[in-house]
């Protein structure tokens, strides 16, 4: 009976600590996971007293450097607006399958919006009715949810793939004098990103007469397939004065690959994602050019949109985040 | 004599396609027969994939499957590239044969001691591991490691490359191990029939305890010299080649069965696999046919092995 008690006291200091705890700084309401029903439920209400919102964010995966600032910029907008945020991404990168039942998760869970990078634009729309129909708001970042057959986002927080590729393939035109031949490394096959970022290479490359694509092949996003492809397509096309990646990894493994067969320097090559590495080779000059998706800002404008809808107000069904070249000073 | 022939061309049917692979490219294939693009094949290309398919082999040989040297490869390299980052080439080489070690270490206890399947048991050892990489790395990596660092890997003795030397020295190790000692013929007596080879007094766990921590070491080994030719450790590297190892086993003519085939025909396999890749990049093929022609290739060679062990028993 004595035992009964004071394990009961013990709940109701823990769901009492809960309570100030959330309405205080309202970072810890994961903490007490490991205590009763009781004191989650008594979690829950908390929240919606204190109108704590709790926003998942979406991710392609946590592996690449590029979400893992996505990531920062949302943590940093949680923090300065008091929201309790979850972050998921799939375990098999860029695995739609494991999205959807992600949404679908947070749906269970009651969130009160999600903030989505859809590793597949038409792939995801299912989950993104799902949520519409559980009316909790979608917030859209960097890939383009397919809006076209009626599912519903708040905003679109674009950084598209496709205008900074053309950006990247612009400055790599001039830089070759639009001419000469160039080779482009496709991320995987069939992968959304890396369609829409070979668009942009294909269309820019195809504006000037003299720039000839003279092979794209796949690399899987991979620093050491791009080194493989790009060794064995040096030797088909050894003239090549370019190279086109689709992100920093796979033009790292061309930088490799070009420096192993003593051309280093001698052939201009590309990336995006300015990540810290393809930063450093582009100032010591084996590297030419990549482009910073600034995905710090992505994730923080996410989760400020989020902030903004749950609070009632209206957002841009649009918005750009600032993307820049990084070229050798 | 007859019989003979026939089995011989049954025992060489991977060589045989390797050739006509060759010839062919050889043949309609711009650039491909050149002495530079040859030495990248063979010098390059090659020998990682060999040094990692022999771990592979070595599993499959004892009717096991080792589905843990992908991720094995990334730990160990990233834990490594900590080490050889601050200056400590020496420290590093050791810890990432220590890492690989251990988690080989770990597969064979679980698979002789708590009796767990091999495929399970390799395959949860790979969610595992991946696991502590990317906590490890937390999505970053770690590059720019010191010259003579990625020398191992880029360098290279008179006209031979350091990663051909190397994968050769450790290939003909086993090789030896495999086809000239007790242990080697005790290895293929596991796959062959566990029962009979316990009962004949060998201790069948320790041969495949063993040939777990060996996958465990090539896989350091292959991982060090990744990270050494790519000048960047990173937590994603490797997701991908369980696949090719297999690939490169299976082409190569050693079958899931178990006590049969070797590393000499994985080599072959390897080789088969490494041009063909070379092939369709030269002929610029698009990247969604890349791997449904690997996978035709490896149902091709299943079947032209069936077809040939079938004849050769049937004489």
């Amino acid at each position: 009976m004595k035992r009964t008690l004071s394990v009961a006291l013990i709940a109701a200091m823990a769901a009492g600590m809960m309570f100030t705890g959330c309405s205080q700084d309202g970072v810890t309401s994961q903490a007490g996971g490991t205590s009763a029903a009781a004191s989650a439920a008594s979690t829950a209400s908390a929240a919606a007293k204190s109108g704590k919102k709790n926003v998942t964010l979406i991710l392609k995966n946590l592996t690449n450097p590029m979400w893992v600032a996505v990531r920062k910029g949302a943590e940093e907008a949680a923090q300065k607006e008091g929201v309790n945020l979850t972050v998921l991404a799939p375990t098999q990168s860029e695995s739609n399958e494991e999205q959807i039942s992600e949404v679908e998760q947070s749906i269970a869970k009651g969130e009160s919006a999600i903030v989505l990078v859809p590793a597949d634009s038409s792939g995801i729309v299912p989950a993104v009715e799902k949520a519409n129909a559980a009316n909790i708001p979608v917030i859209n970042v960097n890939t383009k949810v397919d809006t076209s057959s009626g599912a519903k986002v708040v905003t679109f927080i674009a950084c598209d793939n496709y205008t900074a590729s053309l950006s990247v393939a612009e400055k790599l035109s001039s830089l070759m004098n639009q001419e000469g031949s160039v080779i482009i490394l496709e991320g995987k096959a069939g992968a959304q990103s890396s369609v829409d970022i070979v668009k942009g290479a294909n269309d820019t490359f195809k504006k000037y007469s003299g720039i000839k694509v003279v092979a794209s092949q796949t690399a899987d996003w991979d620093r050491s397939k791009a080194m493989t492809v790009t060794q064995n397509l040096l030797q088909a096309h050894p003239d090549v004065k370019a190279i086109f990646a689709a992100n920093d990894e796979m033009a790292m493994g061309a930088v490799q690959a070009v420096s192993q067969a003593g051309k280093a320097g001698k052939i201009l090559i590309a990336g995006l994602d300015a990540n810290d590495d393809a930063k450093k080779a582009v100032d010591a000059g084996t590297m030419a050019v990549t482009c910073d998706k600034n995905g710090h800002d992505q994730g923080y404008e996410g989760v400020e949109a989020a902030v903004k809808v749950l609070n009632g107000e209206s957002v841009d069904a649009t918005m750009n985040v600032k993307t820049s070249l990084y070229t050798k000073k | 004599m007859k019989q003979k022939i026939l089995h011989a061309v049954f025992k060489y049917s991977q060589l045989l396609i390797l050739l006509l692979i060759i010839l062919y490219l050889a043949l309609t294939t711009k650039g491909f027969l050149t002495a530079d693009n040859l030495s990248n094949v063979i010098m390059q290309q090659s020998p990682l994939l060999l040094i990692i398919s022999m771990g592979m082999t070595l599993s499959i040989l004892t009717k096991g499957i080792d589905l843990s040297i992908g991720s094995n490869l990334a730990l160990s390299s990233c834990v490594a590239a900590f080490f050889i980052k601050s200056g400590n080439i020496v420290g590093g080489i050791l810890i990432a044969l220590l890492v690989g070690m251990l988690i080989g270490a770990v597969n064979g206890f679980l698979i002789t001691k708590a009796r767990l399947v091999p495929f399970i048991t390799t395959y949860t050892m790979d969610m595992v591991v991946r696991g502590i990489v990317y906590l490890l790395m937390g999505g970053s990596l770690i590059f720019g490691f010191s010259s003579s660092f990625c020398n191992i890997a880029a360098g290279s003795v008179g006209p031979i490359s350091n990663l051909l030397l190397i994968s050769l020295l450790l290939f003909l190790i086993l090789l030896f191990a495999l086809k000239k000692t007790t242990y080697g013929r005790n290895v293929y007596a596991v796959g062959c029939n566990i029962n009979a080879t316990e009962l004949s007094g060998v201790n069948t766990d320790n041969v495949i305890f063993s040939i777990y921590v060996i996958d465990g070491l090539l896989a350091a080994a292959a991982g060090l010299l990744y990270i050494a030719r790519l000048n960047a450790a990173e937590s994603t590297i490797g997701s991908d080649f369980t696949m090719q190892m297999m690939a490169a086993t299976l082409i190569g003519g050693t079958p899931f069965s178990g006590g049969k085939g070797g590393i000499e025909r994985t080599l072959l396999g390897v080789l088969i696999m490494t041009f063909i890749a070379n092939g369709m990049n030269l002929n610029g093929v698009s990247s969604q046919l890349q791997e449904a022609i690997f996978g035709a290739f490896i149902i091709l060679s299943l079947i032209i092995d069936k077809i040939g062990s079938k004849y050769a028993t049937n004489l």
